[in-house]
């Protein structure tokens, strides 16, 4: 979204308007996704995570400082949901059941509910993107968070650096060293290599 | 190839697009972070599924404002509870202090704008008289009144016997 159509689209949300929001939601909401996804490794927590976001949106856009950056803005108020999320699953960890075994498989919740199944390209990409779960799973919880922001939020090391209040060399030395992690663990998959 | 704090740094700094006077070992750090990063990109991306983000919508536009009414409705049973609470607490005071120190003003005070019933008075007056005198015939002489009496008829005969003189005389 060009900045212009984006203040635009903020202050018109800001107006109160339901349509304003729900641009924010198409624009954002898949990356948005994506990120809370591959942040906790289940469909139905990605989705009650993009709801959580959106409603602080709905409540926190009126403090949006519009000379900032939206995107980085929004990613940090969704790092900030994931962190406390695995805090508070840590706390209270859930019930095992067969549909929680390993990251990279699917929910049986969310297999019933059919919602993976048409989005999944087929069964190659499905593999990879499953393999790619596992090995980001194995990577240290700072690291994997900093690839995604940088990824999902689009987010520059620097920004990365103040949300996590490390040195920016710091930062950067992380995510090489988590990228070369998942270049040998996915090592013979397509794109890796 | 190893780097050091500062060559993170810097590169940081070049691929931040802050920095354009990369070294040679700068410019390949941040060269293998880029093509690592454009590496797995394809592979993160999730697709989403519509009714997925009908659902998210749906949440968002209309979980705000079930929120206000259940703030509100919380609202409202808290002031009712605290009003009634108020009148409780001020309902047990009072009783607490007629029974510490009486009621607020005597019977008598609290009677004062009855009308007064004059034959009721009248009645009263009358019957106090009565008992009056009841109390005088009913009374019975004392040893004192006896002696006032013997002193009265001694008085009488003596000034008798003076006026039976005189006449004789």
């Amino acid at each position: 979204m060009e900045p212009s159509q984006l203040r635009a689209v903020i202050a018109s949300a800001r107006n109160g308007s339901a349509e304003g929001y729900e641009t924010l939601l198409r624009d954002y909401g898949p990356r948005l996704y994506g990120y809370f996804f591959r942040a906790t490794g289940k469909h139905h927590d990605a989705e009650d995570l993009l709801g959580e976001v959106m409603l602080r949106l709905v409540r926190e856009l009126k403090n949006y400082d519009d000379r900032g950056r939206f995107e980085p803005w929004l990613f940090r108020i969704a790092a900030n949901l994931v962190r406390d999320r695995i805090r508070r699953t840590r706390a209270n960890p859930p019930p095992m059941s067969i549909s929680d075994e390993g990251d990279a498989a699917l929910p049986l919740t969310d297999s019933l509910a059919g919602e993976h199944v048409p989005v999944e390209a087929g069964l190659l990409a499905r593999e990879a993107s499953a393999g790619l779960q596992a090995a980001m799973e194995r990577l240290e919880p700072r690291t994997r968070h900093m690839i995604l922001l940088r990824h999902f939020g689009q987010m520059s090391f620097r920004q990365i650096a103040d949300l996590y209040q490390c040195p920016l060399g710091t930062v950067l030395a992380k995510v090489h060293r988590g990228l070369a992690a998942l270049r040998k663990l996915m090592g013979g998959q397509d794109g890796m290599e | 190839m190893e780097w050091n704090e500062q060559q993170y740094e810097a590169a940081a700094e070049g691929l931040d697009g802050r920095k354009a006077d990369l070294t040679a070992e700068q410019n390949a750090l941040a060269e293998e972070i880029r093509r690592g990063e454009a590496a797995i990109a394809p592979l993160l991306d999730v697709p989403v599924g519509d009714e997925v983000m009908e659902r998210v919508r749906l949440r968002m536009l209309h979980q705000p404002a079930a929120h206000r009414r259940r703030t509100l409705r919380w609202a409202s049973l808290f002031s009712t509870a605290a009003a009634a609470a108020v009148l409780l607490a001020v309902t047990l005071w009072r009783q607490a202090s007629v029974d510490r120190i009486g009621p607020s003003s005597p019977p008598s005070l609290a009677n004062v704008s009855e009308v007064p019933d004059l034959r009721e008075i009248d009645r009263l007056d009358e019957e106090v008289r009565d008992l009056e005198d009841e109390l005088m015939v009913s009374r019975d002489p004392g040893p004192q009144d006896a002696a006032w009496e013997v002193l009265y008829q001694d008085s009488d005969e003596v000034m008798m016997d003076d006026l039976e003189v005189e006449l004789e005389s």
